[in-house]
């Protein structure tokens, strides 16, 4: 669930907005682009390093017209769209599967 | 090898080198800036540097890293993926002959960030795409650089719908410079540093892990910047050779006026390269759980820095009204001495501008409560009373061990800043 919503950047035709969630990331909303054919999941697990940090990790799709950047355990996600004409469907489809989430 | 999470990163020296050059990272901001600092003096012709710039540095990697390509076809998808891979965007070679040809593409870093940043502009922008596109005609096919011509006719930030670049042969129509000498690095100092919880070894060697590589888009997007792994010498020779062609027309106060530009674009990179790092996921997921205090948050950025190629930056000491940054083997320097030798004057402009503005973002814009960066928000931090201000106290081009910035803020009496600080975005 999205608990707020702020406008972070407009540059590189692309727009970016920082969602606040009601719970913290965790792999359920990973598993809402499981499927590889349409989305590429990237994970970076640096705890060997760092034994603090979170894993983190970057979501777009195959036609580049978004890009989910976060970390599992925070309290919120950022995503970034495409400037296009499809923009506010693009927005609206991904702030569905954020409104999903528990 | 045109896969560069194969090449090693020389952590002794905070350096990557690939195909004989060393990569380094700066965001659309700075690159734009940059040239466009250069192209604002209209009295100095410097399309043929920009251009030649680019094909110095793009023919002497692509020769090393086309050497074990099979064939023309082999050679032409090994610079397709460097360009793309490297963040510079999107090259169909495939038109391209010995002869020349046409490069046509919607997708140019370059021609993308300016017309985002200063709207449309009155002529082609990417000059940066033209030279590398020269010199990797010269390289695919094994030709002299000299013996190249590139030229872009369309470009995108003029409102175009494609860049185009036609490529052919003759005398090259750029500047072509007196070959460079072997780059020289020196010892890194095993001076302390102030003591601190944060990590500063796995921040830098977590950073060059991540997976920052060009997209299908030919882009790099992180810490919510648009980055470029871009040829040090690149930014070298286009700075030193603007600078120089200063002094040639105003004498030593060409130095003053270069200096003046290229430290105002350190304070761009830092604002928005430094300032979207911390402001993003990557950092609270990977850095900000060792952050306390505010000189947390600069060792940590610091640790990011030594992550970008740029050499070894170390904190000597740090207040809320001032700091002492030693960098070993700065990229300016290094690339200074092996084009020129030894410099008359500190030309470590990016490294001043860049300290001065991680201070600033840190002290005076609390960067940990995440603020958006507008261009308001950077008039604040730079052209405010009561900022920081940095001075090159030392510079390894002119010989000396390192390079040593002192950064002061104007009237630390203003505000006294909490050294603590909490953010609510974890």
């Amino acid at each position: 669930m999205i608990n707020g919503v702020q406008k972070i950047t407009d540059c590189l035709q692309r727009v970016r907005y920082r969602y606040t969630l009601a719970s913290p990331v965790d792999e359920t909303l990973l598993s809402q682009y499981a499927d590889e054919k349409t989305f590429e999941v990237s994970v970076y697990d640096a705890r060997h390093l760092l034994p603090l940090s979170r894993v983190t990790f970057q979501i777009q799709p195959r036609d580049g017209s978004f890009l989910v950047n976060g970390a599992l355990g925070l309290g919120y996600v950022s995503i970034t769209y495409v400037r296009d004409d499809r923009i506010e469907l693009t927005r609206a489809a991904q702030e569905g599967v954020l409104a999903r989430l528990p | 090898m045109v896969d560069v999470s194969q090449i090693a990163y020389d952590f002794q020296h905070d350096r990557l080198v690939w195909g004989g050059e060393a990569m380094i990272m700066h965001c659309h901001h700075y690159n734009c800036f940059l040239q466009r600092s250069i192209q604002d003096a209209e009295y100095i012709d410097s399309a043929p540097f920009l251009v030649g710039a680019a094909a110095e540095v793009a023919y002497g990697q692509l020769r090393q890293v086309l050497a074990d390509a099979a064939d023309v076809g082999a050679r032409k998808s090994a610079v397709e993926k460097l360009y793309r891979t490297c963040g510079f965007g999107l090259i169909d070679l495939s038109a391209v002959t010995e002869r020349g040809g046409e490069v046509r593409t919607r997708s140019t870093h370059y021609s993308t960030g300016w017309r985002e940043k200063f709207g449309r502009s009155a002529g082609p922008v990417a000059f940066f795409s033209t030279g590398f596109l020269a010199g990797a005609l010269a390289a695919i096919y094994g030709l002299e650089l000299g013996s190249v011509q590139a030229k872009q006719v369309q470009c995108r930030s003029t409102g175009a719908e494609e860049d185009v670049f036609v490529l052919g042969r003759g005398a090259s129509n750029f500047t072509t410079f007196e070959p460079r000498g072997k780059p020289e690095l020196l010892p890194i100092g095993q001076q302390a540093e102030p003591e601190t919880p944060v990590n500063r070894e796995g921040i830098t060697q977590a950073v060059v892990g991540m997976p920052l590589a060009g997209n299908a888009q030919g882009m790099i997007p992180a810490f919510g910047v648009y980055l470029t792994r871009m040829y040090a010498d690149y930014y070298n020779r286009i700075s030193f050779a603007f600078e120089r062609e200063l002094i040639g027309v105003s004498g030593r106060t060409g130095i003053e006026v270069a200096s003046g530009l290229f430290i105002e674009a350190g304070h761009v990179c830092a604002f928005n390269t430094m300032g979207g790092i911390m402001t993003s996921a990557e950092w609270d997921g990977l850095v900000l759980p060792m952050l306390k205090t505010r000189q947390d948050w600069l060792y940590g950025i610091v640790a990011c820095v030594n992550a970008l190629g740029w050499g070894t930056w170390k904190v000597l000491d740090v207040t809320d009204s001032t700091a002492t940054f030693r960098v070993y083997n700065d990229y300016e320097s290094v690339g200074y001495r092996s084009m020129y030798g030894t410099a008359d004057h500190g030309i470590s402009y990016l490294a001043t501008g860049a300290a001065a503005g991680l201070m600033n973002l840190i002290y005076v814009g609390d960067i940990h409560n995440k603020p958006a960066l507008t261009p308001a928000f950077y008039d604040r931090l730079f052209k405010a009373p009561g900022v920081f201000r940095a001075k090159m106290n030392r510079c390894m081009a002119m010989g000396d061990p390192y390079t040593e910035i002192r950064v002061v803020r104007d009237a630390p009496a203003l505000r006294a800043a909490d050294s603590t600080v909490t953010s609510d975005s974890a």
